[in-house]
């Protein structure tokens, strides 16, 4: 069983009390379709994961089986917290060149693409890290770290790293000093000048103190959120997928095939040695479409009656064959791009949403069972009439902002 | 004498000789060798009777060849380019090759990018001297040539075997070459 399922409930639910908390509060924490946005990218990143991940963690387990130095216990103690501290050390130089070589980069930029600091935000999860990120772990493979502990590592990790994106949460002290804390790990997503390949560390900041990229967070000025070639659009796949495109242009721009191929090796900018430039902050606004609130809470809606499926999705994708996961996956996907287009308020989004929410509706109706689910009549009932009501509630939508235009 | 820990020892003395030569003004050559170098202490340890680093060599053996030569290759032959004088794009071009090296052939099972890449980077090795007309460097590309030819053929000089063979010749052609 996937341990991501469980966490999931708890990540909305602490989400929404953030949510809460900030509204309560009155500061600008949140935006729905950013959130989604992001929350998209975390399923995205999961659904990846269901076909790639045992890749991943077949290449360790091969490393481990025919290159390993020892084999360490895995119901040690030290071993657990030794294999934690190199895990974590190892996260410090992946983290570190998923930010310096343009394709790692182009694979972690999905996770800074938030303007917004938020909860969520950690959920925004790159989906194509899997392509080379990996090859920085295989040293605990080499040394001999059992693969169950290896998964657990980094999974603690992964977890830990989801409480500490907040602004909610002020300096913590000696705390700041030791671990990777939210302040420190909002200066690690800021675009202001100083915040730039900062703060690398997952679980300790230690790495950053060691190896001089660490810098504390300032008082006397606000940290601006994401990236400097801002994303400017709600399409997960594009999110996924427009920094790869970036580089492909410079790419073929380029002169010679050694600068094409440099391209994908140099840091994002390529190689610059004036520095970084400098970015004026002054007056700069956060990316606000023009996407009306009764869309947004539409799409807020719409995802959270999407949870179960996703959850369903990845609690059983392991014992899916090939070609029922690509279809559920394909068909998740597809629900995201649309929920995207939506928010995006592209042309006939809304006749996509229809068509989406119909199809969904009968074919959980009228199929005798949903990827090996057999659903009780009442369930199936319930899921056909709210989706014939989210198919009004779209139409309406759309009808009252033709009317608008 | 135990043939096979000296020529691991030589061919780590030689590698670490000209990483520590080159680390400040050719980085790209000094990693590619730091690697090379790596991958021949770790034999030597395992010749010296230490079990435990019989996986590390062979791994590292493999990188060695499939990501580290070709780095040294590439910093060789266009030695003004940023892979020759950078060090992160050095360690960033070895990592992405490694990946790639490792995807090929333990997911994908296509050994023979092992033998190819080698090959490839000990003839763009050659090509450099070549174009650099250099003797010292023309030698050592044709050792390095020869090096991998025998390997290939799994002709002996005697009295070694394929594996001391492999590491004096490269020895040798990396003092001619670098």
């Amino acid at each position: 069983m996937n341990p991501i399922l469980f966490a999931i409930p708890v990540f909305l639910i602490t989400i929404l009390f953030e949510a809460l908390l900030a509204w309560r509060t009155n500061r600008v924490v949140y935006d729905i379709p950013d959130a989604v946005t992001s929350l998209h990218h975390g399923v995205l990143s999961q659904l990846t994961g269901l076909m790639f991940k045992i890749v991943f963690i077949g290449l360790y387990v091969t490393v481990f089986e025919h290159y390993r130095s020892v084999a360490l216990s895995a119901v040690s103690l030290w071993v657990w917290i030794g294999a934690m501290l190199f895990y974590d050390f190892c996260y410090y130089w992946a983290h570190r060149f998923e930010h310096e070589v343009g394709v790692l980069w182009a694979a972690h930029i999905v996770h800074h693409s938030s303007e917004y600091y938020n909860l969520s935000t950690a959920l925004r999860q790159p989906s194509t890290t899997w392509l080379f990120t990996w090859i920085f772990f295989l040293p605990l493979a080499v040394i001999g770290v059992p693969p169950e502990v290896f998964i657990g590592v980094g999974l603690i990790d992964l977890l830990y790293q989801y409480w500490v994106h907040t602004e909610l949460v002020g300096r913590l002290g000696w705390f700041d000093r030791i671990f990777s804390s939210p302040s420190n790990h909002r200066v690690h997503h800021g675009k202001n000048d100083y915040c730039i390949d900062k703060n690398y560390g997952g679980v300790f900041i230690i790495w950053d103190r060691l190896f001089g990229t660490f810098e504390e967070e300032r008082d006397d000025e606000t940290i601006l959120y994401g990236i400097r070639n801002p994303l400017h659009s709600y399409n997960p796949l594009w999110g996924v997928l427009h920094y790869y495109h970036e580089l492909w242009l410079a790419s073929r721009q380029a002169s010679g095939w050694r600068a094409k191929l440099g391209v994908w090796i140099a840091p994002p900018g390529l190689w610059n040695d004036a520095g970084l430039a400098h970015l004026d902050t002054t007056g700069m606004q956060r990316f606000v479409w023009h996407t009306t609130p009764a869309v947004r809470w539409y799409v807020a809606v719409q995802y959270l009656l999407t949870v179960p499926l996703i959850m369903h999705c990845i609690g059983v994708g392991e014992q899916l064959n090939a070609m029922q996961l690509t279809l559920y996956i394909a068909l998740l996907v597809g629900s995201m791009q649309v929920l995207g287009a939506l928010l995006n308020m592209q042309r006939h989004a809304g006749l996509l949403e229809l068509v989406r929410t119909v199809a969904l509706g009968l074919v959980f109706y009228l199929s005798p069972d949903w990827f090996g689910y057999a659903a009780l009549a009442a369930l199936k009932v319930a899921v056909l009439c709210t989706m014939l009501g989210s198919a009004l509630w779209i139409t309406m939508i759309s009808r009252n902002q033709t009317v608008a235009a | 004498m135990n043939y096979d820990l000296f020529s691991e020892l030589l061919l780590a003395g030689v590698s670490f000789g000209i990483t520590w030569r080159n680390l400040k003004h050719r980085p790209g050559v000094a990693i590619g060798t730091l690697i090379i170098g790596l991958a021949a202490l770790l034999g030597a340890l395992v010749f010296a009777g230490v079990s435990q680093a019989e996986g590390p060599h062979a791994l590292l053996a493999v990188l060695a060849g499939c990501a580290a030569l070709p780095l040294l290759a590439v910093s060789l032959c266009w030695s003004d380019g940023d892979l020759a004088k950078r060090i992160r794009a050095a360690v960033s071009f070895f990592i992405i090759a490694a990946a790639v090296c490792l995807w090929l052939t333990e997911v994908l099972h296509f050994a023979a990018w092992a033998q190819i890449i080698p090959a490839l980077s000990a003839l763009l090795i050659m090509f450099g001297a070549l174009r650099s007309k250099k003797p010292t460097a023309i030698l050592g590309g044709l050792i390095l040539l020869v090096c991998f030819t025998l390997s290939v053929l799994q002709f002996n000089i005697y009295p070694l075997d394929s594996e001391q063979q492999l590491h004096i010749l490269l020895s040798a052609a990396l003092l001619l070459v670098v």
